[in-house]
């Protein structure tokens, strides 16, 4: 009895909402769509005046400026909010470009195999040879650097990844004999591809596009903090504390709130998604 | 042949081979048979694992796996019309369309996670035949395999239907634009037995009333004694037998075929221990010279160890064939 009810107990923790996750991701969304109503400042607003205060709770601080101001006069708080939009719209972007080649790279691979499949695993190894911020480095170079430029960058350089694990979910699809039913029905290969392997691969994407997020948007705050991204005035985090870090002797809240905001809005998204890969993979929920 | 014959013929095999190429060797799954199925009529290919029915199907549909799996002789002839000649989309035209199958397990012959509906539609939107809305359509292929209430059933996922339904949608997609040949493979195999005759009667009907030739590829003999009128005994990739239902279970010729009539329980027949044919098929990557089936055979003569027997006619009038030294 006792082992029984210890049993249930354990099963309970592992099926348990991640309100952390959730709350972090439901909070980055939430400033995404409402944040030019939230923030009190726009993110061009600068003013002399009041340059370099501290956050509110410190000497000098002040409660129009919650989280202090930088070098210029401008509102941390009000410029973390306004990047909220920024990341999670450069990460979109990327995974939306290089998910659709991906997917379509992966299914044609899985689904064709042959020569076709030896050809585009082989471009996939050439890919992921190619170091991400050198050619990131190269492109920028002789586009300029920009969001768009990002956003292109990781978006050919990260391709790859979605292809292998798409291909691999395709062979086993494949074998099912709805496939077959398929071709007896009629159907084109592209017919069959797009329209019954790729709605059982969906969940896997799911999962796959959540934790990605995640790391897009330290990609991109990584590549902005080189230079080699947005630039200013944007307020994008990781050009935040780009900007903050000749003052960080005297200034630490402009490189640590942008920061944190940037770690929490990974690690909610890491949960996130690993919280739905348990629910959406029945192979998983059986444990 | 005289010309009323040529006439009613659908589909004549002449030859066929498809051998599987793995680095182990050349498996030859199907090695050179010859048959042919005439206009509404419902023939069994009778034959154990592995015995060559299902690549023989797929061989008909040209849905060999590739690249492993070749056909690399023979002929398909399909009212005279060679299907080893078409192109893939002449060949797309004919499946689904002239040609239709139905396979083994219902369950994961339809995708999941895609509805009913959708899944008949696509047998349409290829072949545009009937006139109505794609939805209509759907409804009637469902009424004519007897779903209830397919109103709202169209609108339902396959997991939410039982076994036997999912089969009965499957044959309906199959017959939905009532192709000339129905190849059926195992259809009732995955399936209890009451369902399993239920099915056997829905072909049946389906098959009077749109005239399909059925090929039913299966083991199991009581199906064929139920639908079949001819029957086709399949060993180690080749047919050793041809004959009428009734000619077959009163006088096999073939001894791979009296063994397996003897296999099958008698109700109400005591007999103790249940005949079984010694010893285990061939192995089809390098099959013996000679009869495969001669090392299981206690009937088996000198001859039948190096030379394979020719087809005999036993019947030329019922058509009954064997390929037996026993009868040469």
């Amino acid at each position: 009895m006792l082992f029984k009810k210890n049993n249930k107990k354990q099963r309970k923790v592992n099926n348990r909402i991640p309100f952390v996750g959730i709350s972090f991701v439901g909070g980055f969304l939430f400033l995404v769509v409402f944040g030019n109503w939230i923030a009190p400042y726009d993110y061009e607003y600068w003013d002399m005046a009041s340059m370099m205060l501290p956050p509110a709770w410190l000497d000098g601080g002040s409660m129009a400026h919650v989280l202090g101001t930088d070098a210029l006069g401008r509102d941390v708080f009000s410029r973390l909010i306004h990047g909220s939009r920024f990341s999670l719209l450069i990460a979109v972007a990327c995974i939306a470009c290089y998910g659709t080649i991906g997917v379509i790279m992966g299914l044609l691979s899985g689904f064709m195999g042959g020569i076709t499949d030896m050809v585009i695993m082989r471009l996939c190894d050439l890919w992921m040879s190619m170091p991400a911020i050198i050619l990131a480095i190269i492109l920028v170079s002789l586009m300029g650097p920009s969001a768009l430029t990002v956003i292109i960058v990781v978006g050919i350089a990260g391709w790859p990844g979605y292809a292998r694990i798409v291909r691999g979910e395709c062979l086993s699809i494949k074998q099912n004999d709805f496939i077959r039913l398929a071709r007896v029905a009629g159907c084109s290969n592209f017919r069959i591809m797009f329209s019954h392997v790729f709605p059982n691969i969906a969940n896997t994407l799911i999962v796959l596009v959540t934790l990605n997020i995640g790391q897009m948007i330290i990609l991109t705050a990584t590549l902005s903090f080189l230079g080699l991204g947005t630039q200013p005035p944007s307020p994008d985090w990781g050009l935040m504390m780009n900007e903050g870090r000749q003052y960080i002797n005297s200034a630490w809240w402009l490189v640590v709130f942008p920061g944190v905001a940037i770690l929490m809005a990974v690690l909610g998204f890491n949960i996130v998604g690993d919280w739905l890969r348990e629910i959406l993979d029945p192979k998983q929920k059986l444990r | 042949m005289t010309e009323n014959i040529n006439k009613d013929l659908l589909l004549k095999i002449q030859g066929l081979k498809t051998h599987f190429f793995t680095k182990r060797g050349v498996v030859k799954a199907v090695d050179g048979i010859d048959f042919s199925i005439r206009k509404g009529e419902i023939v069994g290919l009778v034959g154990e694992s592995g015995s060559g029915k299902s690549i023989t199907s797929l061989s008909i549909m040209r849905l060999v796996p590739k690249p492993a799996g070749e056909i690399v002789e023979g002929k398909i002839l399909l009212d005279n019309e060679n299907l080893l000649e078409k192109s893939a989309e002449e060949m797309r035209q004919i499946r689904g369309n002239r040609i239709s199958m139905i396979l083994q397990d219902p369950m994961v012959s339809l995708n999941q996670i895609l509805r009913v509906e959708y899944q008949i539609g696509e047998v349409f939107r290829f072949h545009k035949k009937t006139n109505g809305s794609l939805r209509e359509k759907c409804i009637n292929v469902l009424k004519n395999v007897k779903v209830p209430s397919p109103e709202l059933r169209i609108r339902d996922y396959p997991f939410q239907f039982s076994g036997g339904m999912c089969q009965r949608v499957v044959i309906g997609m199959g017959i939905a634009n009532s192709p000339e040949l129905l190849i059926a493979d195992e259809p009732t195999t995955a399936l209890d037995v009451t369902i399993q005759s239920q099915i056997l009667q829905l072909m049946k009907r389906v098959q009077q009333e749109t005239g399909a030739a059925i090929l039913m590829i299966t083991h199991d003999l009581a199906t064929v004694a139920q639908i079949c009128s001819r029957v086709m005994v399949m060993y180690a990739g080749r047919i050793v037998e041809k004959a009428p239902v009734h000619t077959f279970y009163k006088t096999p010729a073939h001894p791979y075929s009296t063994g397996l009539i003897k296999s099958v329980p008698v109700l109400g027949k005591k007999i103790g221990r249940l005949f079984s044919i010694e010893g285990q098929p061939p192995s089809l990557l390098n099959p013996p010279a000679g009869c495969c089936f001669a090392s299981r055979c206690n009937m088996a003569k000198e001859i039948c160890h190096s030379e394979y027997p020719p087809e005999i006619t036993l019947d030329e009038n019922a058509n009954h064939r064997v390929s037996c030294w026993l009868h040469a």
